[in-house]
């Protein structure tokens, strides 16, 4: 008996041996590619449905990552440890950058030629001309 | 003296091991019951997941900036001389094309790595060879979709858009470039007297897939959500 094999992480050595069968697999690959032909007829969807697209758009693209992660890269028949440092990884980061992107007004329109703002249909109003007040000599 | 040799026996998982080829998700002598490859490939994958994270929010972030492409062609619609988007310039049947090439690749490579688990060489070599010929027609879709736009008149200096949207896609383009690489390596190597064990298949794998998830990401965002 080594001094790993009495260490208490681990338990998830002999975890998740099983492999679906070569059916699943195609099974898989055509939910993929329906999901995927899907989120393309999005894009012809008229202008008025624009919101529903990408709310559809998003969880379709959540559907797709799911899958490939957990039957094509194996994390549903891996070690759990793996799994769990993929979910937090994932998580983690979604935050990070949602945080970041709200640090930059990502989600705003403030009417400002910055980031994610269109561009201006009008130009832009000179500043202000007048001079500054001028201070009484002698204060 | 006893701890190093407990850190000797964590760090050489493989010494004594017979069954190597045996699974590809056979227990290993280590800590936390996976390989170190593996271990470490999953690691170098969180790592390209900031990368392209990165990556996104800054596409994101520029997507509709100020800044106009002048076409130098006609294009959509478009006189010659007119303000475009860079988003009117996408051509989203081609792409969806260049889409459904890369995820009919992953599984292509899910069947590789499945036939190195069984020892069946002939069918890995074909599985993989397949998957890196997908990869080389997405690939070539990419390099036409570049050639196009630049044509038309987007470079990647034409705007901070357009060079958002040339560094990742660029990036994106590269990274499945090293994979079809990693692939032709993995030919080659069932060509010699030690072939690649399963594992080392299935790591080759784990990068493929992530390359495919990546765009998933990549064309919803970027193409897909106007």
């Amino acid at each position: 008996m080594t001094a790993v094999a009495e260490s208490p992480t681990t338990e998830h050595s002999e975890e998740g041996h099983g492999h679906p069968s070569d059916l699943v697999y195609w099974k898989v690959g055509g939910i993929l590619a329906v999901l995927t032909g899907l989120e393309v007829s999005t894009y012809w969807w008229p202008k008025g449905a624009r919101h529903i697209a990408v709310a559809v758009l998003l969880i379709m693209m959540a559907i797709k990552f799911c899958t490939v992660a957990l039957y094509f890269m194996h994390l549903k028949f891996d070690a759990k440890i793996l799994r769990r440092l993929f979910i937090t990884g994932f998580i983690l980061a979604s935050f990070v950058y949602l945080l970041a992107l709200s640090t930059f007004q990502f989600w705003d329109h403030s009417g400002t030629p910055k980031f994610n703002d269109p561009p201006r249909s009008q130009p832009i109003p000179p500043p202000p001309t007048e001079p500054p007040p001028s201070i009484p000599a002698g204060e | 003296m006893a701890d190093t040799a407990q850190l000797g026996s964590i760090s050489e998982p493989h010494v004594g091991v017979e069954d190597d080829t045996a699974g590809i998700h056979a227990g290993h002598h280590t800590n936390t019951g996976i390989s170190n490859e593996k271990l470490g490939m999953w690691l170098f994958l969180g790592s390209e997941c900031l990368l392209f994270g990165g990556l996104i929010s800054t596409y994101l972030l520029y997507k509709n900036r100020p800044g106009i492409v002048i076409l130098k062609v006609a294009a959509k619609g478009a006189a010659v001389g007119s303000p475009i988007r860079i988003s009117k310039l996408f051509d989203i049947p081609f792409t969806s094309v260049s889409s459904f090439v890369l995820l009919a690749s992953s599984l292509t490579m899910v069947f590789a790595v499945l036939a190195a688990s069984r020892d069946q060489t002939d069918k890995l070599r074909l599985w993989l060879g397949t998957t890196a010929l997908l990869g080389a027609v997405f690939i070539g879709g990419q390099v036409y979709e570049f050639t196009s736009f630049v044509k038309e008149g987007l470079g990647f200096t034409s705007n901070v858009s357009s060079s958002a949207f040339f560094t990742l896609t660029g990036f994106h383009g590269v990274h499945v470039t090293l994979g079809i690489v990693m692939l032709l390596s993995c030919i080659a190597l069932t060509f010699r007297a030690r072939k690649p064990s399963a594992e080392a298949i299935e790591i080759v794998g784990l990068y493929w897939h992530f390359v495919d998830v990546i765009w998933i990401l990549i064309f919803t965002v970027v193409y897909l959500i106007k």
